[in-house]
């Protein structure tokens, strides 16, 4: 099913925090994780994808550093104690908004 | 639309040419990565790049978005702070100089001025990373200076260069940042740095600037080797050098006294703790400052201070480093309050920069600046209070003396171009890339 873009765009920076919770990630990585992730629903484009991370590593959200893995030097994006507190903040702020729209449809059970 | 075109036309977006590499790399990694895998699921080697690059969206779009974020940046405080102290510390020296009695001194204190506003300058528009690059070179242009400035300088009472010893600080934050990943022999060639770096201050500024290099150098070498920059056993190293380096000095002036017997050091030291023992001698200073406080008032002039008919220019004391105490002797403790808020301001926005810094060499540089800001006005404010052993520290904004406003300056100014690139240097900046993207970028 294609989903509303505008419906994912607010939360975007959200999924991306949330994926390196687990761990250090790069960029094609966190695209092909967060499409697995989400059977399909949310196709990253890479456009949108970098300067958001370069966006989230400006507010110190996130932390960038190269490594070297199978001969092939790539670019790590780290989460950083504020990027884990914001992402808390912004989860908090997800579930009152989706718990007030589950209410106003009515869909609940 | 083939990959380095792509590249090239987000590139062309970003006006920061020292962003674009970094970019580059990473988008065209990243079509790399993508055209890799639609050629596993089986599509030709030349479609799969195509798609991969379709994919990543619109290239002026894209760079139009990362030119907004990697712009660089002016720290409008800092910025603001250095500006109105230091034309607050033209009028403050104007007053301690009695320039109305001394007019010649105003276009000398003018030209210090423009002086600093161009070193702070100078420094701001300079790309940083050049202290790493040319460490040692730029540590012989500091040694160079500091030998002209003490050939050149009638010191009869006024100070020369001293000051300039605290650009060795920056510079060993360089020469610690090219040793990174080198294990235990950098981190002993950096020990040796430090050394010589102390003696070259000890020789031409004196023991209580050597001391206070010193003193950074250490703090220096031991944030970099607890971030793991000599990849040595972090805690052990730590420990060991903390320990080392900072009983070093204590055994050296021990072995000093204890060998030589009341030496000049030795001597001024126990006048600080005792000025009673040498009233007329090295402990005068220190019961005159007890004097003076006695008299001060919380505004206006104080009673029968001496200060008061001093001049900077030709008194009867050497007042420079007292100049906080002069102030407050002339104008009262509220006005020598606005003096040290106005140093901690500085001090205190210096260390916000440092905390901020994610770049390791605008970390280290950015920590360096703030040391040495934080230390001088520290001693400076502890010495005008007798609570120091008197030296001829100078504070920031209130100098007579070109070297130290051009040195305060080239910090101030290095502390400005940090935060400036702060989104824009990155690590590569610093060492050749593994492999560089072949665009060709238009001039902007």
């Amino acid at each position: 099913m294609a989903i509303d873009k505008s419906l994912i765009s607010g939360s975007t920076s959200m999924l991306i925090l949330h994926l390196l919770e687990d761990k250090d990630m790069y960029g094609y990585e966190m695209i092909e994780t967060l499409q697995k992730k989400s059977e399909n629903v949310f196709v990253l484009k890479a456009g949108t994808l970098y300067p958001l991370l370069h966006s989230l590593e400006g507010k110190n959200y996130l932390t960038s550093y190269e490594d070297e893995v199978n001969g092939k030097q790539r670019k790590y994006y780290s989460i950083t104690k504020v990027g884990r507190k914001y992402l808390r903040s912004r989860m908090e702020e997800w579930q009152e908004y989706q718990t007030a729209v589950v209410h106003v449809l009515g869909v609940v059970g | 639309m083939t990959k380095e075109a792509f590249i090239q036309n987000v590139t062309e977006q970003i006006r920061c040419v020292r962003a674009r590499d970094g970019i580059a790399r990473e988008l065209s990694d990243h079509i790399t990565d993508q055209a890799a895998a639609y050629e596993e699921a089986g599509e030709a080697h030349e479609e799969a790049v195509d798609r991969a690059v379709q994919e990543m969206g619109d290239p002026v779009e894209v760079g139009v978005e990362l030119d907004r974020i990697h712009r660089p940046q002016i720290d409008y405080k800092l910025l603001g702070m250095a500006f109105l102290f230091h034309i607050a510390g033209f009028f403050i020296i104007w007053l301690m100089g009695d320039f109305s009695n001394h007019p010649q001194y105003i276009g000398r204190q003018c030209v210090v001025l423009a002086l600093s506003f161009g070193v702070m300058a100078g420094m701001y528009f300079l790309d940083y990373s050049f202290i790493a690059r040319y460490a040692y070179g730029i540590g012989i242009f500091v040694t160079a200076a500091l030998l002209i400035s003490n050939l050149f300088t009638v010191r009869e009472g006024r100070v020369s260069g001293i000051m300039f010893c605290y650009l060795y600080v920056p510079v060993f934050a360089g020469i610690l940042y090219r040793q990174r990943n080198r294990g235990y022999r950098a981190l002993i060639w950096a020990m040796g740095m430090q050394f010589v770096i102390t003696c070259l201050a000890q020789i031409f500024s004196g023991t209580p600037a050597a001391a206070n290099i010193y003193l950074i150098g250490t703090a220096l070498l031991v944030i970099a080797v607890a971030k793991g920059w000599f990849s040595v056993n972090r805690k052990a190293a730590v420990a060991a050098l903390a320990g080392a380096l900072m009983l070093l000095p204590l055994v050296l002036v021990t072995v000093k006294i204890a060998v030589f017997g009341n030496g000049y050091q030795a001597h001024r030291l126990l006048a600080w703790l005792n000025p009673e023992r040498d009233a007329e001698g090295a402990g005068y200073v220190y019961r005159w400052l007890r004097q003076e406080w006695g008299m001060v008032r919380l505004i206006g002039a104080a009673d029968n201070s001496p200060l008061l008919g001093d001049s900077l220019i030709g008194g009867p004391f050497f007042t420079e480093p007292f100049i906080l105490l002069q102030l407050i002797c002339k104008y009262g403790i509220l006005a020598g309050a606005a003096l040290v808020v106005a140093f901690a301001a500085v001090t205190v926005r210096a260390f916000q920069i440092a905390k901020r810094q994610k770049n390791q060499l605008g970390f280290m540089l950015s920590v360096a600046s703030f040391m040495v800001i934080l230390l001088n006005c520290l001693e400076g404010i502890l010495i005008n209070t007798g609570y120091f052993l008197v030296s001829s520290m100078q504070f920031p904004f209130v100098t007579y003396s070109a070297c130290t406003a051009m040195t305060y300056a080239a910090l101030i100014g290095l502390l400005l171009s940090i935060y400036r690139n702060e989104r824009i240097v990155t690590e590569e900046t610093f060492r050749r890339p593994m492999r560089r993207i072949t665009v060709k970028w238009e001039k902007r």
